[in-house]
């Protein structure tokens, strides 16, 4: 039968619908003037049942358009959140990538100044495990996002402490245990590491990104581990929004905040600043991982429990000279009236009647602490950072005594901080001294754990790569012999070696094109003393059976390090008697070695851009160990925001029952919400484990 | 190519550590800006810290600036000798540098004093920072930022003058306080307006 000719345009007109839908975006379809529209928390995020976030919409335009709607599943926004958003406006910057990165890709090839409009609700949840469809429409166009709401764990762990080696990479976890543990004559490893026991059950291999690039820093990082989303480099605690302000970003409750909200005690201990990314990230929220005085003051809102580390500079008032803070708050004193112990050298904080404190911060340092090599082999190094620093073992033995007295349990973030720092600065044995130490601190809370309850989980991460590996031995010797035939060669040249000289240069001539003259740098003879392959015969850094420390850093025969990525540096493959920088940058000029470290050291040349003096980060994902209950869910591959989940899914841990902070997580334009105030909760605690349920609106 | 700002090259020195304010990373970037000049005499190195007492201790001020007070007032004639291991009293983890005594009552007052010329060399300079080593041994080139204890803000009132690498010795009014220059975004929290500065050595 023969359509007429009416229908005959109808498959034609099939086709061309099937072909303009599939020509189209996944999430977006746009009109011709449709405003850019972004949503935040970003598609593919996840939260626990009755988390706390910041939702924000933003609206590239001048204006709202008539027809703006923001849907979720379909109905309206402000019904299934049970609140009203507040309006705003800003400009930012297009051209500007500083503060947004490439992040919001439809912003590229944007110019100039754009008006933002801001809907924003501050502080809610959603409490049914779920898929949430996000839908935004502006100006006859819609924009989507799909979050998902996980279920609630079962995990009946009672604490957790989580290890984080920042930095710590396979290679650098290797190299510690070769220094730290050593061979037997069958060629095996005498012991392993305390993160590799076998207490340790599950081992399992994270990616570290965030959405921003393939290359995260620890503040992202370690907020993914921390809030279960990811971020952007320099942020954590938040999504970054397109405003200059560094304190309206949307954010999202961090599983410490979260843990206290169910009556745990939470703490800190670490080598770093105690306001470095890594502890921070456990508990403030903020678009710039710089503000540090921010991130204090929002420690002692929140009425974080333990913290211990350096950075006096951001607790003194700007007044003292090499403070860091804007204002002229004296922080320790703003501690100690909110019932704080504060100490600030070892000698103090070892003399602590740890059962007698509940509250503690201990700041040993003016900046970040200083690694276990320098204060223990190099303290003049210290002085004038801190004469008196404790161990990272002193610190954690004295936070775990003061948490775990809380009878419901306790959170603790342990961190190698300098293990990364010092690999920044290429000074492998400082990196991996400072991982001996950290993994000592693995041992003892294994210790504690099987002696206190078996309902601990431990796991040991690190956040991301970095470019450290070994590839053999030196023999400093011979390493030095060449090095003094060298010298001697250019004071008085025989025959022979000005004839080398000559066939080296004529040889470099000789490889050039016709086209091309390229004539490269000699080849420094003392790389002959690298031993490889069957060369490279067992160092024997004498570890002491207890400490694990080796006896001393200067052996015959020590390991030969090279670093995936660096500036131009000099090396004499010995270790550094203070802590130097391997490049500098002159006035006006681009990257070169310092002179300061390894003077007559062998020339590498750089592979980073001329502005940066230090290695950086790398993609490589990094393992995690975990022992104790819920431990079996870091097996495997993970991304780094199911590390969140695991840690709260180990706890059992259901937002929906906990008491709400006092507002120490709200941003400070943040409408105030429902909720029990605290003397309600703790009279509700205090008459037998009664929990004050929160009303949701659905 | 694209002309990078000396700032802007500075800035990224400090990646990955966390970023300053602008006024700070200028105080660092002047110094660091020092370490690769090349030609500076290397002097024997720097003096380490001996140990300090415990913490909250503040060490009282070394002979030579007690014999400079005699009964909380300042003895002798303009302009005073101000040497740059009188100027702090001491150094803790809780309450940072303090000012000397000494260091205090020489606040509007003026004195003299003797250091190295810290770079950049301009043609012709109006601002400097005087340092207590030369700047080959740049204390910035720890990785951990020691706050610079050996170093002061120099306005040259007058004329300004010629670079030089050997020591100096100026003479002007000394002002405590903390203060952002202007022009570089140089925070200084002591300077001194020298009207007269001669070469030495």
């Amino acid at each position: 039968m023969q359509l007429s000719k009416r229908f005959r345009i109808l498959p034609v007109l099939a086709v061309v619908i099937a072909v303009l839908f599939t020509a189209l975006p996944a999430h977006t379809t746009f009109a011709a003037d449709a405003p850019p529209v972004l949503i935040l928390p970003i598609d593919q995020a996840n939260f626990l049942p009755g988390q706390k976030f910041d939702f924000q919409i933003e609206v590239w335009a001048a204006a709202l358009p008539s027809d703006f709607s923001i849907k979720i599943n379909g109905k309206n926004a402000a019904d299934v959140l049970g609140s009203q958003p507040t309006s705003s406006n800003w400009q930012f910057d297009a051209s500007k990538t500083s503060n947004n990165a490439a992040t919001y890709t439809f912003r590229k090839g944007m110019t100039g100044m754009v008006t933002s409009q801001a809907t924003t609700w501050r502080q809610v949840s959603i409490k049914d495990p779920g898929s949430y469809k996000i839908d935004v429409t502006a100006g006859g166009a819609t924009t989507s996002a799909t979050w998902t709401i996980r279920d609630v764990g079962t995990g009946k762990a009672k604490n957790v402490i989580f290890f984080l080696g920042d930095g710590m990479t396979d290679a650098v976890r290797t190299a510690a245990r070769v220094v730290s543990r050593g061979f037997n004559a069958g060629g095996k490893y005498n012991d392993r590491l305390y993160m590799e026991s076998k207490d340790m059950t599950a081992l399992g291999l994270i990616s570290t990104n965030g959405y921003d690039s393939i290359i995260t820093d620890s503040a992202n990082s370690m907020s993914a581990y921390m809030t279960g989303q990811k971020g952007t480099v320099n942020a954590m605690g938040v999504y970054a929004n397109t405003s200059d302000d560094n304190n309206d970003d949307p954010r999202v409750q961090t599983f410490a905040e979260l843990a206290k909200e169910q009556g745990k005690t939470v703490g800190t201990c670490v080598t770093s600043r105690v306001t470095d990314a890594t502890p921070a990230a456990t508990w403030a929220h903020t678009r710039r991982r710089g503000d540090e005085d921010i991130i204090i003051d929002q420690a002692l809102k929140m009425g974080y429990d333990v913290i211990l580390g350096g950075g006096s500079i951001f607790f003194q008032p700007k007044t003292v000279a090499g403070s860091e803070r804007k204002d002229n708050e004296d922080t320790f004193k703003a501690f100690e009236s909110a019932g704080y112990t504060v100490v600030t050298s070892a000698t103090d904080l070892k003399a602590l009647d740890t059962g007698k404190i509940d509250k503690l911060v201990g700041v040993f340092s003016a900046s970040h602490m200083n690694v276990w090599i320098d204060r223990h082999l190099y303290p003049a190094n210290v002085q004038k950072n801190g004469p008196d620093q404790p161990d990272l073992l002193d610190e954690c033995k004295a936070a775990i005594n003061i948490l775990s007295k809380n009878s419901k349990g306790f959170f603790l973030m342990v961190e190698g901080s300098d293990i990364d720092k010092q690999e920044h600065s290429m000074s492998w044995e400082r990196a991996v001294a400072d991982t001996i130490e950290f993994d000592n601190v693995v041992g003892y809370a294994q210790t504690w754990a099987k002696a206190n309850g078996n309902n601990t989980l431990i796991a040991v991460a690190a956040d991301h790569g970095h470019a450290f590996d070994v590839y053999g031995t030196v023999d400093i010797a011979l390493f030095d012999k060449i090095g003094k035939d060298m010298v001697a060669a250019q004071a008085a040249p025989t025959a022979a070696s000005t004839a080398a000289a000559g066939t080296a240069a004529a040889t470099a001539a000789g490889t050039a094109s016709a086209s091309v003259t390229r004539v490269f740098p000699p080849f420094d003879t003392r790389l002959n003393a690298i031993g490889e392959y069957q060369n490279a015969s067992f160092p024997d850094y004498k570890p002491d059976p207890t400490t694990h420390f080796p006896a001393s850093w200067e052996i015959k025969y020590p390991l030969a390090v090279a670093w995936g990525d660096h500036p131009p540096y000099t090396d004499d493959f010995r270790i550094d008697k203070a802590p130097l920088d391997p490049g500098v940058v002159p006035p006006g000029g681009l990257v070169q070695p310092n002179t300061k470290r390894d003077a007559d050291g062998v020339f590498f040349n750089g592979n980073l851009p001329g502005t940066d003096t230090q290695a950086v980060h790398t993609l490589q994902d990094v393992p995690v160990n975990a022992m104790g209950p819920g431990a079996e869910c870091f097996s495997g591959y993970l991304d780094n925001t199911d590390v969140f989940f695991c840690l709260a899914n180990a706890l059992g841990l259901d937002p929906r029952t906990g008491t709400s902070l006092n507002g120490g997580t709200a941003a400070p334009t943040a409408p105030a919400t429902k909720s029990a105030s605290i003397p309600l909760a703790v009279l509700a605690l205090v008459i037998g484990g009664l929990v004050t349920r929160r009303k949701f609106v659905k | 190519m694209k002309r990078v700002s000396t700032f802007a090259i500075l800035k990224s020195l400090l990646n990955p550590l966390p970023k300053k304010s602008l006024p700070k990373i200028a105080l660092f970037a002047l110094l660091l800006m020092a370490t690769a000049c090349e030609g500076r005499v290397a002097a024997s190195g720097i003096t380490l810290v001996t140990p300090l007492p415990p913490d909250g201790v503040v060490v009282t001020a070394s002979p030579i600036a007690v014999a400079e007070l005699v009964n909380g007032k300042l003895s002798g004639s303009t302009p005073y000798t101000l040497q740059f291991t009188q100027m702090y009293a001491g150094r803790s983890v809780r309450y940072g540098l303090t000012l000397s005594d000494y260091l205090k009552a020489l606040d509007g007052q003026s004195v003299t004093m003797e250091g190295y010329m810290a770079p950049p060399l301009k043609s012709d300079l109006k601002f400097f920072v005087l340092t207590e080593v030369p700047m080959s041994l740049c204390p910035f080139c720890s990785s951990n930022a020691d706050w610079p204890d050996n170093i002061i803000a120099v306005y040259m009132n007058s004329a300004s003058v010629p670079p030089t690498v050997h020591p100096v010795k100026i003479t002007g009014r000394l002002e405590i306080g903390s203060k952002v220059d202007d022009a570089t975004g140089f925070v200084s929290m002591i300077r001194v307006y020298a009207d007269k500065l001669e070469v030495l050595g």
